[in-house]
């Protein structure tokens, strides 16, 4: 605390920006498993690593998380999912993703109610429960993987791992991963495609890998650099308006339009987004401006049809 | 596009705060000679031509002359020259929105009175910045 007499012939008031936006809770996953017998139930627990989470449950899946290379996952012990909707609307602000393990059956998680969670949702059907998968991969921002009964939803886990860790939002196309699920012939895979169906294909030459990975039928990073962006533009916004306190004039919508747009221009020279294009423009007659952003969906490649003609290019 | 001096905000940004020109005498732009051209053999049979361009590498100059700079901005312009810092700065028609902003922007040279004389020409300051990222954007009127 400042002397009272420097205070009273030098009186200081310091304007700062808001810190930088906290966006943790993109790259957060909650995971919902059965408990071991003794473990609290119920409550969401931070754990930081393998061995913690199997203090809580017998459950497998949760470690792939740490293995595709998270440092923390929040876990829920629970043994009824229709318990679930209560507790993740207390925890909302800490996660984007809730992966369900394999210690649930596929009716269970058709009942699953995530009241107003708007991330993504992730659930591995067995091999024989594909219609339910396709009826689940439709709903928005829903991860339907298809994996055999043996593995749970390791293969699940780890491309989730694998996504969030990632330093850019990428689709991980073709990434090792660590379980055979049995999927080895074309048809099936062509299948899984076509329905929309996150799997995992084995080659003989190239062993495991995560050959198509999505939700609602969108490229799998699309939700997460959606909200991603909107955070950010969020952020600078109030930041701008902190920092200047702008008058409500055509001026300053435009400052604050190339600020914004100056944030939507980092998330293309990172290729995750084509183009945004940011407008502001006065509303109504006082205190708010009216913002639109066109941010088109990103996009994902993951198969080429090629036509090999022999003959020489004309 | 037409921009009219009298209908605009002259200013620029840096490190998240604008800062505007009450007294600017407005913008010049030299586009260092960036220009497409054609051009052909000389057995001049071709009548489309080959097009190619020069003076890419040249930056565009702009020059904002202004008067009655604050003191604390004078020095920030300074320390910023310094610094080789980037700053944005931009002309914004406060009737239609439409805008030029000159991002990436370095300054050429520091904020000088050149003339110290009689006669209003004399009272100018002028700030020199050079930039490869000029973006014009034209509104509807409201």
């Amino acid at each position: 605390m400042a002397d009272l007499l420097l205070k009273y012939a030098f009186d200081v008031s310091v304007k700062a920006p808001l810190p930088a936006v906290n966006a943790a809770y993109i790259k957060q996953v909650l995971a919902i498993v059965k408990p071991k017998s003794g473990a609290p139930e119920g409550q969401v627990i931070r754990c930081v690593s393998k061995l913690q989470v199997e203090d809580l449950t017998d459950n497998q899946d949760v470690g792939a998380l740490f293995d595709g290379g998270l440092n923390s996952v929040f876990v829920l012990p629970l043994l009824d999912l229709n318990d679930a909707q209560s507790i993740i609307e207390q925890t909302l602000k800490d996660y984007f993703t809730i992966l369900i393990s394999s210690d649930f059956e596929c009716e269970e998680v058709n009942l699953l109610s995530v009241g107003s969670f708007n991330g993504v949702v992730g659930f591995t059907f067995h091999l024989g429960k594909e219609p339910d998968a396709v009826e689940f991969a439709a709903k928005d921002k829903h991860c339907a993987f298809i994996g055999s009964d043996a593995n749970g939803a390791q293969n699940m886990f780890f491309a989730f791992g694998k996504l969030l860790s990632a330093a850019n939002w990428r689709s991980q196309q073709y990434i090792q991963t660590p379980k055979n699920d049995g999927i080895i012939d074309l048809g099936t895979a062509d299948a899984y495609f076509n329905d929309r169906l996150s799997f995992v294909l084995t080659s003989q030459q190239y062993g495991n890998r995560l050959a198509f990975f999505v939700a609602g039928g969108q490229a799998i990073s699309a939700p997460y650099a959606y909200e991603n962006l909107t955070l950010d533009l969020q952020s600078a916004a109030v930041n701008y308006i902190t920092l200047n306190q702008p008058a409500y004039n055509i001026t300053e919508c435009v400052i604050l339009e190339d600020e914004l747009q100056a944030v939507g221009n980092k998330y293309v020279v990172n290729s995750i987004f084509t183009g945004i294009l940011v407008n502001v423009s006065l509303f109504e007659d006082n205190f708010r401006a009216q913002a639109t952003i066109y941010a088109p969906m990103p996009k994902a490649l993951w198969r080429v049809r090629a036509e090999l003609i022999q003959g020489e290019a004309k | 596009m037409i921009f009219k001096c009298e209908n605009m905000d002259f200013g620029f940004k840096h490190n998240g705060t604008s800062y505007i020109f009450t007294d600017c005498d407005g913008m010049t732009l030299d586009d260092g000679g960036k220009a497409k051209h054609i051009t052909r053999g000389l057995n001049a049979t071709n009548k489309v031509g080959i097009p190619y361009t020069e003076n890419l590498n040249q930056p565009d100059v702009i020059t904002m002359p202004t008067l009655n700079m604050p003191k604390e901005l004078f020095e920030l312009l300074q320390q910023l020259y310094a610094d080789e810092t980037r700053i944005s700065a931009f002309a914004i028609d406060r009737k239609t929105g439409a805008s030029r902003f000159i991002n990436n922007a370095l300054i050429q040279k520091p904020p000088k009175q050149l003339n110290i004389q009689d006669g209003a020409d004399n009272l100018k300051v002028e700030l020199v910045i050079e930039s490869f990222d000029v973006d014009d954007k034209l509104k509807e009127a409201a």
